[in-house]
């Protein structure tokens, strides 16, 4: 017979991407589960390196750098693949999911309590635009200078979906990993039973605004109190809208489940970017959401 | 503008999938972190590793002891495919029974093998070829074993599925082996046998299921059934027959002057105890004299000295059916403890076939984790079996149905075993095992009803193994 025995139950935090994180699984053995962990956890931090904006010398820099010269630069066949997923999310949401409205952050000081002049947004809006952005084989091309890509809503949920599938690669079948609220879940409780996540209310702090069941799947949430200004009591969400310039309102919180985090995640930031229509689009799309 | 101010859950539970969602998932599948392929590469280690095991077995009294040492490998070839080499190369020493001499009481005395120095060297080569499907593990293994008397070619194949959701796993599998059995002729050691040289041919089919009962719980169940075809005797081993041995002939006491001689049992009379003149010959050193000079082996050359000895003592050769059904059965139950971090197996095995040989074995295992890499665990077993309906420690006559085994092996008998099994881990890729076992084989440790075996084949034996476990 297989070599099958009770599982222990393994559970790590740790701090990456901003954010605080954690892994839990049933392993084996300690040991296992150690090891897992550690392979997931280095997965993890391979990708906040490669993709981290507040890293200087790691390849979206490089990238960047290009972008602000409107230059061109050779990529690797995972960046030219988020960049096709990026391309997709551009293509489903008319335009309104544009990595490149990294340009907009120069203008949006988010630590400050003044608005921009308008006329800064009109300028930063000219740097903006997918449609200027060639991928050719591995070659990114920029069309114009001073522009900037960002991968807010990509990067950190496709990390917890590739950790999800270390996870799997190396014997676990039962698990979720947790990267500040981006979760993806390896299978369900080895009683069978679905993982059970409570998805907390921004706006009343303590209280949950609902719950929602994970086999295999991923969860990600977008929401205007992660990141904002108050500017006399009004609440400026750090999701800016490529063809505003402006924070988007709308929504103030979209939890998103899909079979990947990173398809979550893309959709949650989507349905803001749409405000209003968001939940419609959602509906449209064919997954599971909550929003408020 | 304003945020909405209640909450609103909303759920699309449809199931359809749109256009979006489609394109969504074909470019998400596209990842390298997320595609296919790396979710099917299953339980397979991307490591190559290498274990070396060295086994120290030594039995009580001047039984055997067995010294083995195995080295494998283990390399990962692509996604999904991993193979195994072992090479095993284990040396027996010492002596095994092989006849019961009766005293002059009608009580059988046991001799181990005569032969001088025994050595029996046995090499075993082993390639695995598994392939990791998803949720699926099929292996498939070729064996060969050789030593001085018996040679075995083997193969077998077994799949395992995980189903519903992988909280239940199916297993099959099915073994042949084909082997050669014959005996060693050592003309200078007396009462050996010439070479006879035989086959046989073994058949194993098994079929089982794993259970996850809950987070801790794990119920396993398999039965497997074996059928053994061929010559299935032991070419060394010999039991006595009274009615057949010249010595105790009422003819023969009668000539010798006995006047009363229904029974030799009756008549203590030293001449009759073999076993006691056998173990004085070689106590004083006689038989290994003999052995040592080149009597024994001259002697050989003018007489038939095994053929003559059985006509004389009444020895008889081994001879078992030549056909085996077995049927076996186990259950385990394996239970994590979260609060103590350890984990208890228990185990039952029930086997039975249609030599009248049945057995039932408990075991209880409990692994329990100490933190810094330390394992920890004791485990103790019992056993007990029935005897086969045509062994006997000695016959009065030759059974109707011909056969007949005085091997220690088919008698009945029960054994307790306790185990002690310690490991250390070194980081992630360097784990040492000791192994510690003691045996205790008591013939009335028997549960129930006694059956035929006695206190001559009692014996114990203790085990130390240790192995190590590197991946790189």
């Amino acid at each position: 017979m297989s070599n099958a025995r009770p599982l222990q139950w393994c559970h790590y935090d740790f701090k990456a991407m901003g954010s605080p994180c954690s892994i839990s699984l049933y392993a084996p053995d300690a040991q296992q589960g150690a090891n897992t962990i550690q392979q997931a956890v280095a997965d993890i931090v391979r990708l906040e390196n490669k993709f981290s904006r507040y890293q200087k010398n790691n390849p979206l820099f490089h990238v960047n750098q290009a972008a602000a010269n409107g230059a061109s630069i050779a990529i690797d066949d995972e960046f030219r693949s988020l960049l096709n997923y990026a391309d997709t999310c551009y293509q489903q949401s008319n335009g309104l999911f544009d990595i490149t409205a990294g340009a907009l952050r120069h203008v949006w000081d988010f630590s400050s309590t003044n608005l921009p002049q308008q006329s800064d947004i009109e300028h930063a809006l000219e740097n903006v635009g997918w449609t200027s952005v060639t991928v050719e084989n591995n070659q990114l091309s920029f069309g114009k200078p001073h522009m900037e890509i960002d991968f807010g809503g990509i990067v950190k949920e496709y990390a917890a979906d590739s950790a999800a599938n270390i996870c799997l690669a190396q014997g676990t079948r039962h698990g979720i990993v947790n990267l500040g609220g981006d979760i993806k879940a390896i299978g369900p409780h080895p009683d069978g039973k679905p993982w059970h996540v409570n998805i907390r209310d921004p706006e009343h702090p303590g209280k949950h605004m609902g719950s929602l069941e994970l086999i295999n799947e991923g969860i990600a949430t977008s929401g205007n109190y992660e990141r904002f200004i108050d500017i006399n009591g009004k609440r400026y969400c750090h999701i800016l809208s490529p063809k505003t310039g402006w924070p988007v309102t709308g929504l103030s919180s979209v939890t998103v489940k899909a079979s990947q985090c990173v398809i979550a995640g893309s959709a949650c930031t989507i349905a803001m970017l749409m405000e209003d229509k968001g939940p419609d689009w959602l509906r449209n799309l064919g997954v599971e959401f909550l929003h408020q | 503008m304003e945020r909405e101010p209640a909450v609103v859950a909303v759920t699309n539970k449809k199931g359809h999938k749109s256009e979006a969602l489609t394109a969504l998932m074909g470019a998400a599948l596209a990842l390298p972190g997320i595609n296919a392929q790396a979710a099917e590469q299953g339980y397979r280690s991307d490591q190559v590793s290498f274990g070396y095991h060295h086994t120290e077995y030594k039995e009580s009294g001047d039984r055997m002891s067995v010294t083995a040492d195995q080295l494998s490998i283990t390399v990962p070839i692509g996604q999904s495919l991993e193979t195994n080499f072992t090479a095993t190369k284990d040396v027996t020493s010492g002596a095994s029974p092989v006849v019961n001499f009766l005293d002059g009481e009608g009580k059988p005395h046991q001799f181990l093998e005569t032969g001088a120095s025994i050595e029996d060297q046995r090499d075993i080569y082993e390639g695995t070829l598994s392939y990791y499907g998803d949720g699926s593990l099929t292996s498939i293994k070729l064996g060969t074993s050789e030593e001085d008397d018996y040679e075995s070619n083997y193969s077998n194949i077994s799949v395992k599925i995980d189903i519903n959701d992988k909280l239940t796993n199916l297993s099959f599998g099915y073994g042949h082996s084909d082997d050669k059995v014959w005996n060693s002729y050592n003309p200078n050691v007396l009462l050996e046998e010439p070479s006879i040289f035989n086959n046989r041919r073994k058949d194993e089919f098994s079929i089982g299921i794993g259970q996850v009962i809950n987070r801790d719980t794990i119920l396993q169940f398999s039965v497997t059934y074996v059928n053994s075809e061929g010559f299935l005797s032991d070419p060394y081993k010999k039991s006595v027959v009274v009615d057949e041995a010249l010595i105790y002939s009422p003819e023969l006491l009668h000539f010798l002057g006995f006047t009363d001689v229904s029974d030799f049992r009756d008549l203590d009379n030293p001449i009759l105890n073999v076993a006691g003149l056998f173990s004085t010959l070689t106590d004083l050193g006689v038989v290994q004299f003999l052995n040592d000079s080149g009597i024994t082996a001259a002697l050989n050359k003018l007489f038939d000295i095994p053929e003559i000895s059985a006509f004389v003592f009444g020895l008889e050769k081994d001879n078992r059916p030549e056909s085996r059904n077995q049927i076996i059965s186990l259950l385990r139950l394996s239970h994590y403890f979260e609060s103590t971090n350890s984990a208890l197996h228990a185990d039952y095995r029930y086997s039975d076939d249609d030599w009248g040989v049945y057995s039932h074995t408990m075991e209880l295992k409990w692994n329990v984790g100490l933190g810094l890499g330390w394992q920890v665990s004791p485990g103790v077993r019992y056993y007990t079996q029935h005897s086969a309906y045509f062994y006997d420690t000695f016959f009065e006559t030759i059974p109707e149905h011909g056969y007949l085994t005085s091997d220690y092996r088919l008698a009945g008998f029960g054994a307790i075993s306790k185990k002690l099994e310690i490991s250390k881990s070194f980081g992630r890729d360097f784990t040492l095992f000791v192994h510690y076992e003691e045996y205790d084989r008591r013939y009335d440790f028997e549960l129930g009803d006694q059956t035929n075996g006695g206190e001559l084949d009692d014996y114990t034996f203790s085990l130390v193994s240790v192995s190590f476990d590197a991946s790189f």
